[in-house]
């Protein structure tokens, strides 16, 4: 299993790098931002703005958004190197089988988004002590962003392997336009004066607010984190039935 | 054999390096900057700053252990990296549901020892259990969604140091020894107002005694687990569920003037390791078992 995920890692090393580096410069950016920001703010009367706490919250999850953006981007990458048919069937033929071939892939997505997660942890920290304002933001909405993508992955998954990347590409895409689709439709009848009301860089601080005072949001939160795993393992055994038929439709 | 020997406590001494350097020095430039022990402090630039040294503290021991492996070119032998789910749940479950245990004795415990002072109304907020049970099922799902740093512990203590402390002693010892080591490791947190706070007698010796006894029981357990599954993976679940439920219970389920209560008395301390000792206790008993058993085999 490590030689498998050893064999993720080299694959997508290149994808990794280039979103750490997009990554540190967002940080970067955003902590130089930051302390202009404050500098100016303190020399001309040594106050900081009522919303200073709202916007800190804003950067520190939009550079979690970035994060965990680009460290999912090269999703594809993963299983176009595995479409080929020779490989594909030498590879379950190797005394891992086809179990140990689709758990490398699960447990890879899973570790990357749990460094993902320990990252953001990290840059909450840093941009909390530049400034001055700490709220953990960063590493709340990091949560909310890995269950989502958990649970994304469970569907997702079974599909690329079953139909390969560019079938499981269509069916993710016509589930982004259904999504899309209830969204508008509720954006045109449903209740939208959160979005109206508030400004921007309020909408996280609400969010997080929300997230974290709201019974019903943490009993739902609670009980979502533990379906998106369970969701998780059960795609997994979908993925190990779905992938040696898979194989049978890769190119030579 | 001899030579075995050297080398292994060669591993030992680079490791231990390793991993008590940079917490050491972090923790005494971090409390310089702010004057005083930054877990005491309460600003939010300290709250960041404990959330970082924690987080980069916890990865020391990982570190570490690469670093040694690396330098005395040891390879990835007894790593402990395999999962091994299979035959081991019950050790996976239980690296879950023991901390959840204890933690809700700690609870139980705190409830009977206020009994006379307080009505249980006053203690706990009845209507808060919704609640507080979505918390803990969050909590309990991040110890594997942010199981990295719990990870980054084990993978030193349980996953290096404690085998090679076995090569040089009895078991049963050399979980003592690193129970001991990983206590001392925390030293520099808890000066640092870690767990404690700077508030009680003898500070930070007591905190420091405290520390070590806590090790050395989570020692027993956390090691009890690993050896029995082979993976490190068990144990940091169970380090992760340790530090990610104490307290969250007491926070959410507790009345405001209960919880103040709580923190401002000493015997606290007591109430927290007395659940834990008891598991340690039995772990480190059946590690005996084990020990004799084998001995007897060979």
């Amino acid at each position: 299993m490590l030689g498998l995920l050893y064999k993720e890692f080299i694959v997508s090393k290149r994808s990794l790098i280039s979103s750490l580096i997009i990554y540190t410069v967002a940080v970067i950016v955003v902590c130089i931002a930051i302390t202009l920001a404050y500098t100016g703010v303190t020399e001309n009367d040594g106050m900081l703005p009522e919303d200073w706490s709202a916007s800190v919250t804003a950067m520190s999850s939009i550079v979690t958004v970035i994060l965990f953006g680009t460290m999912n981007a090269y999703y594809n990458n993963l299983f176009i190197s595995d479409e080929k048919r020779v490989w594909a069937n030498f590879a379950i033929s190797l005394p891992t089988s086809v179990k140990g071939q689709v758990k490398a892939k699960y447990i890879y997505l899973f570790l990357i988004n749990s460094v993902a997660l320990f990252i953001a942890n990290i840059h909450d920290a840093v941009i909390g002590y530049v400034s001055g304002e700490f709220s953990g933001a960063g590493s709340l909405i990091g949560q909310l962003i890995f269950m989502l993508l958990i649970f994304k992955y469970s569907i997702e998954i079974p599909f690329t392997l079953r139909f390969g990347t560019k079938a499981g590409s269509y069916i993710m895409t016509a589930g982004s336009v259904a999504i899309a689709f209830a969204l508008l439709i509720y954006g045109l009848f449903g209740d939208i004066s959160f979005f109206l009301e508030n400004e921007f860089m309020d909408v996280f601080a609400k969010a997080v607010d929300f997230l974290t005072s709201d019974t019903t949001s943490i009993i739902s939160l609670g009980v979502f984190s533990w379906v998106v795993l369970i969701l998780y393992i059960a795609s997994y055994k979908i993925s190990c039935k779905g992938y040696k038929r898979g194989v049978e439709t890769y190119a030579q | 054999m001899r030579n075995e020997k050297k080398l292994t406590l060669k591993r030992i001494a680079i490791y231990l390096l390793i991993a008590f350097l940079p917490l050491i020095i972090i923790a005494a430039v971090v409390n310089a900057l702010f004057d005083e022990p930054v877990y005491v402090s309460e600003t939010p630039a300290a709250l960041a700053t404990s959330q970082l040294l924690g987080a980069i503290g916890m990865m020391t021991p990982t570190i570490a252990n690469i670093i040694t492996r690396i330098i005395t070119k040891e390879g990835l032998e007894n790593s402990y990296l395999r999962i091994n789910l299979r035959g081991n749940l019950k050790y996976y479950i239980a690296s879950v549901l023991v901390p959840l245990a204890y933690v809700l004795a700690t609870m139980m415990i705190s409830l009977m020892m206020y009994s006379k002072e307080f009505t249980l109304a006053e203690m706990i907020d009845f209507g808060n259990i919704p609640v507080t049970a979505g918390g803990t099922l969050l909590t309990l799902s991040v110890i594997f969604y942010l199981f990295i740093p719990f990870f980054g512990e084990e993978f030193g203590w349980r996953a290096y140091l404690t085998p090679k402390l076995t090569e040089l002693m009895p078991e049963p010892v050399a979980v003592l020894v690193s129970g001991v080591i990983w206590g001392l490791w925390h030293a520099p947190l808890t000066c640092s107002g870690h767990n404690f706070g700077v508030d009680y007698p003898f500070f930070p010796f007591l905190g420091i005694l405290m520390m070590c006894i806590m090790c050395v029981c989570m020692s027993s357990f956390l090691t009890l687990i690993t050896k029995r599954t082979g993976s490190v993976f068990p144990a940091s679940l169970a380090h992760g569920a340790n530090n990610q439920l104490s307290g969250v219970i007491i926070s959410f389920m507790a009345t405001e003037t209960f919880a103040e209560r709580l923190s401002a008395e000493h015997n606290i301390l007591v109430i927290e390791i007395l659940p834990i000792v008891i598991v340690g206790v039995v772990c480190y008993i059946i590690l005996i078992t084990d020990y004799m058993k084998k001995k007897k085999e060979t």
